[in-house]
């Protein structure tokens, strides 16, 4: 991103010599590789409107392409060249063209270039002139709506207003253009055409322009269409767009009409819509004013937008209404009352709070203890204190509420009060202060994980719902894991034990257990040691990996003649597998990883003949060969569980060799492999061996 | 010039008109409190690709919902759905649908340019809204979009579900919890944009309206790949995959942030375009955002899609289906911390329950405002070429009068936001 960069591309020779400001040769192919600046420095407009049109115009795509991107290079006359080829008949070509334009637009409105602007905009006004098509016309006026300053480029395009054609096009422009003098020439074009009774349509395209543009600029013809009742629905969108503008010639108007026994509902809305624009003009007072009368309207959405719209306006009594609000009928008007005080600073909004929360019922104090807690926002000590407090109220909703606040913020000064309402509180308030306990124990875990733990525990041993039990039991295991992980640092034999410890305990998540394993292994410790024990192969020799050919995997499974390892030992290495499960990661250590599969092999002896399961899991697909006879095949798609398949066999005392083949697809792929009794129970194995 | 006694009755006749141009169906009175087990009676407005699984979705949960009727510009796909939902009205224009007097929500699944416009109008009509991602289609627009509903005190969910999936809640609670500490750098991996051969104009379809599909949109000939689905490839009606999937996993990098309502303050951009292509939006892009606290935000189409929380303690990289950090144990060890998500009942079941509650949903219509606008910006900087100064609090640009004039695109008449 930086504009020095380069981007690699193929360019023909033509870009070569345009890119270093040469004359640039006529197009030649095929094209060659260079290194072209991705942003080209600033330089004389030294690119011929001929040359530009033969790029834009070329068959080859990455020549338009570096044509759009050099256009710049032409300057304000390349404008004539690309709005030439706004109409030519090649749908590829047409669209380079018209992206060229905007390159051109882009550059010249860059605010560095106020000159280069104003000819590139007289350029372009002056095509929209030439005979071409429309929809080309079109695109030009479009253009000249984002690059044109100043009147002078208003008024070019405000002269296409009485074209039939290009009407839509110029009142898109003229809406676009922030240019006072575009909203005045919408403005005295309403004014012409209300006068001359110009059809419905027209005069609807310029209100809907005029409040588009969503500023004062023809605030007075918009106020005579809207006051004519002849025409209903232009009145209609008038007043929408005067709604818009927040304009201050319309302010009497609108209180006016928010201030009548029953306006319509739309009607309302757009008084609405107009106090929001006005406001943000900076008329408050006018903006309150219409808020304030429409507070009682029939219509709960319209009280709803006047309580939000009072929300945000100043004024001592304006938290007084929103707390008056809280008691609306309607539940979106109450919402917006809740929403308006949780977010309005103010001591002036504080003391509204504090009184109806003094005076209020259980449930307003609930509401009001909410509200509080949102107000805190970051300052969490407040918070925690509120929450506290509420914990021991007498209301039991606002006790609820609290138990609800706490497991959202937890805090260490909640646990006691909540250990004492999970002994004493009703079923519904000791579930919910288990839930907050929860919270408390995780939170503390990041401070003080052993402390964590013991809470945990407790919880674990003293709930009645199994599902708390459950997660507590496991948030215990997670913060003896962060205890001994934050032990390492200062006595890394007495973490090993920790972990140790961790990994062999009973009802261990599997997560925790191979999170543990993982941090032992950092340590310096074999944690293969735990996989031999459960009867894993952990030593192994990783032979050649196959590609897979282009054929569907399972329609075309891999050879399964693989290679003997101990006729040919070249190309195989040994690996030692340093994981809990004795789980070989294929896909760290294989290429390709995808599309793929791959060789093991290993030994082992047995002191005497027995029957013996073989049980493995694999990602994905296996095949396996004992002493090289096929004992197991599983063409599969699949993750890995270990054991996932069993295969039953009886072997003789002595050594052994196993041969296997892991597939890969894509994702994962892995491979885990032990030998057990019938009963699951792990073997005792001699060493592999060399 | 305030207007006289008569100029305004004039005025306030004609306002109880529905007026065919800007269609608003009158605001609803109050309702009565929702019980929690009140079905919510909704209407689709646009029952295509995402609207036909919305349909499916809401139809499984009867206990939350009650589809009372569908809206589609294409009439085949408005009677399909309607016979799917067990015989609805149908309407081919939306804003029959908002007339209903039964309804109390709608969903909008339409194509990006005719979000804005069935939202607003719903909201003015007293509906609660439930709207596709990416929000809108300007930055202005989602600015009108967030004022309406606010005027109206609506509930307005984004379709933004990845704020409803577990992994990426897990995710963002970690990060905002400081699991790696302070975050240095965001990494947003989408997709690459697609390209398509050119196609000639030919009629439309049978039962397409193809002139209201347009809409506010400039008026164009009709080619099948510019319509349903490809739509999203086009610039004039969408942002390409930048805001396809950049409003999903910008909006989560965003949140991790805390900047969900707020946003950058510089950006710059690059990217291709496939000068072969009738699709006009990029094909490869490299978006760098810059926050005011100096972290960086980079949107690139390449590497694995997802999101990826750089701190200076480790790293998490979270997608659809996968949560990984750096080191592995982050997500084994407690959360710590005190900042908390409550548990999620599925994006849809949070609009239901919100609607009763009247409470706000885990993806606001701000937070998608939002979530939009940063994807807006990333293709303006690569369409100006320029590094472009935010200012998320006045949504302007500084001293860039002509990045100021994209913040918006006017509409055909007779729509009018």
């Amino acid at each position: 991103m930086e504009s020095g960069a380069a981007l690699r591309i193929l360019l023909p020779p033509i870009l070569v010599a345009a890119a270093c400001h040469a004359p640039p040769p006529p197009p030649q192919e095929p094209p060659e590789e260079i290194e072209v600046p991705l942003v080209p420095e600033p330089s004389p407009f030294d690119l011929p409107g001929q040359e530009l049109r033969s790029w834009i115009s070329s068959g080859h795509g990455h020549i338009r392409e570096q044509a759009v991107e050099l256009a710049w290079k032409a300057g304000p006359d390349g404008v004539a060249t690309v709005a030439d080829l706004l109409d030519d008949e090649r749908p590829e070509v047409a669209r380079a063209a018209e992206r060229a334009l905007w390159t051109l637009v882009h550059h010249a409105a860059d605010p560095s270039s106020p000159r280069r602007r104003r000819e590139t905009a007289a350029a372009i006004a002056a095509e929209i002139h030439r005979p071409r098509s429309l929809a080309a016309r079109e695109k030009l006026l479009a253009a000249l709506a984002v690059a044109g300053p100043g009147r002078s480029a208003v008024a070019e395009v405000a002269a296409w207003l009485d074209h039939p054609g290009l009407r839509p096009a110029a009142l898109r422009a003229l809406e676009r253009m922030p240019q006072p003098e575009a909203g005045e020439a919408l403005a005295a074009a309403l004014a012409r055409a209300t006068a001359e009774g110009a059809a419905a349509e027209t005069r609807l395209g310029l209100i809907l322009a005029l409040g588009g543009r969503q500023d004062a600029a023809g605030a007075r013809e918009l106020l005579a269409v809207a006051g004519d009742g002849s025409e209903p629905e232009l009145a209609r969108a008038a007043r929408r767009a005067l709604a818009r503008s927040g304009a201050a010639e319309a302010a009497a108007a609108f209180l006016a009409l928010a201030s009548a026994d029953s306006p319509s509902p739309a009607a309302a809305l757009d008084s609405l819509r107009w106090a929001q624009a006005a406001a943000a003009r900076g008329r408050e007072r006018d903006a309150r004013a219409v808020e304030e009368a429409l507070l009682h309207h029939s219509a709960a959405s319209v009280r709803a937008g006047a309580v939000a719209g009072l929300a945000e306006r100043p004024g001592e009594e304006i938290p007084g209404l929103l707390v008056a609000a809280l008691d609306d009928p309607d539940p979106a008007v109450r919402a917006a009352a809740r929403s308006g005080l949780a977010a309005r600073p103010g001591r002036l909004t504080d003391k509204a709070l504090e009184r109806a929360y003094r005076d209020g019922d259980d449930a307003r104090r609930a509401e009001i203890l909410r509200l509080r807690v949102e107000r805190d926002g970051a300052d969490r000590a407040a918070a925690a204190d509120r929450i506290a407090a509420a914990l021991a109220s007498w209301g039991p909703i606002e006790r609820l509420a609290a138990l609800e606040l706490a497991a959202l913020r937890p805090a260490e000064p909640f646990v006691p009060l909540l250990e004492r309402t999970r002994d004493r509180g009703t079923p519904e308030e000791r579930a919910a202060a288990e839930k907050a306990l929860l919270a408390c124990a995780e939170r503390r875990a990041g401070e003080d994980p052993q402390a964590a733990r013991e809470l945990y525990s407790s919880l674990a041993e003293q709930t009645e719902d199994p599902a708390v039990a459950a997660a507590a039991r496991a948030g215990a295991f997670r913060a003896w894991l962060a205890a001994a992980v934050v032990s390492a640092a200062e006595d890394p034999t007495a973490a090993a034990a920790e972990l140790d410890a961790i990994i062999r305990a009973e009802g261990v998540p599997a997560a925790v257990r191979r999170a543990a394993g993982a941090r032992l292994a950092a340590l310096g410790e074999d944690i293969g040691a735990y996989a031999r024990e459960a009867g894993f192969l952990t030593h192994w020799w990783l032979g050649p990996v196959e590609a897979r050919d282009v054929r569907p995997f399972l329609e075309h499974p891999f050879s399964i003649d693989g290679p003997d390892p101990l006729a040919r030992p070249q190309g195989w290495r040994a690996i030692d597998v340093a994981d809990l499960d004795g789980i070989l990661d294929l896909r760290a250590l294989c290429e390709p990883k995808e599309e793929a599969a791959v060789y093991l092999w290993t030994r082992f002896e047995l002191p005497a003949g027995q029957p013996v399961l073989l049980q493995l899991g694999s990602d994905d697909g296996v095949v396996v060969w004992l002493d090289n006879e096929l004992v197991h095949r599983n063409e599969v798609m699949r993750a890995l569980t270990p054991d996932q398949d069993r295969v039953p066999l009886q072997l003789a005392a002595g050594p052994h060799s196993l041969l296997v083949k892991v597939t890969q697809g894509g994702g994962g792929w892995e491979f885990c492999l032990r030998l057990t009794d019938p009963a699951g129970r792990p073997l005792a194995l001699a060493p592999a061996g060399s | 010039m305030p207007l006289d006694r008569r100029a305004f009755l004039r005025w306030s006749a004609a306002a109880g008109v529905a007026a065919a141009w800007t269609g608003l169906a009158a605001a609803r009175p109050g309702r009565p409190p929702w019980s929690p087990n009140d079905q919510i009676g909704i209407g689709l407005i646009g029952v295509g690709g995402m609207g036909g699984a919305h349909l499916r979705t809401l139809l499984g949960m009867p206990e939350e919902f009650r589809v009372l009727a569908v809206a589609d510009v294409d009439r085949g796909r408005a009677e399909r759905a309607a016979a799917a939902a067990g015989g609805v009205p149908s309407f081919g224009d939306y804003r029959r649908l908002l007339e209903l007097p039964e309804l109390d929500a709608v969903l909008i699944a339409t194509p990006d340019h005719w979000h804005a416009l069935p939202a607003v109008h719903a909201c003015e009509a007293g509906l609660d809204v439930y709207c596709e991602k990416p929000l809108s289609l300007t930055i202005r627009q989602g600015r009108e979009m967030v004022r309406a509903a606010r005027r109206a005190g609506r509930v307005f969910q984004t379709g933004s579900q990845q704020r409803s999936d577990p992994l990426f809640r897990r995710a963002v609670e970690l990060v905002r919890n400081g699991a790696i500490g302070r975050i240095e750098r965001v990494q947003v991996a989408l997709f690459r944009g697609p390209s398509a051969p050119w196609q000639p104009p030919e009629p439309p379809p049978d039962g397409l309206d193809w002139d209201f599909w347009l809409g506010p949109l400039p008026w164009e000939e009709y080619r099948p790949r510019r319509c349903h689905y490809d739509f999203r490839w086009f610039l004039a009606s969408s942002g390409g995959m930048l805001t396809d999937w950049g409003a999903h996993h910008n909006d989560i990098a965003q949140w991790g942030l805390g900047r969900e309502e707020s946003g950058p303050v510089e950006i710059e951009g690059t990217a291709e375009f496939d000068p072969d292509s009738m699709f006009t939006t990029p094909v490869r892009f490299e978006v760098h955002y810059r926050y005011p606290d100096g972290v960086e935000l980079v949107c690139s189409s390449e590497g694995r899609n997802g999101v990826t929380f750089h701190g200076e303690g480790g790293r998490i990289f979270v997608t659809r289906g996968a949560l990984e950090a750096d080191p592995p144990e982050l997500l084994d060890l407690p959360v710590g911390g005190s900042w908390r998500l409550p548990p999620s009942p599925g994006h849809h079941r949070d609009f239901a329950a919100c609607v009763r509650s009247r409470s706000r949903p885990i993806a606001d219509v701000e937070i998608g405002h939002r979530s939009a606008t940063i994807c807006h910006l990333g293709n303006l900087a690569i369409l100006l070429r320029r590094r472009l100064f935010w200012d998320p609090e006045q949504e302007r640009f500084r001293r860039d009068e002509e990045a100021n004039r994209l913040l918006d695109r006017p509409m055909r008449a007779p729509w009018s936001l």
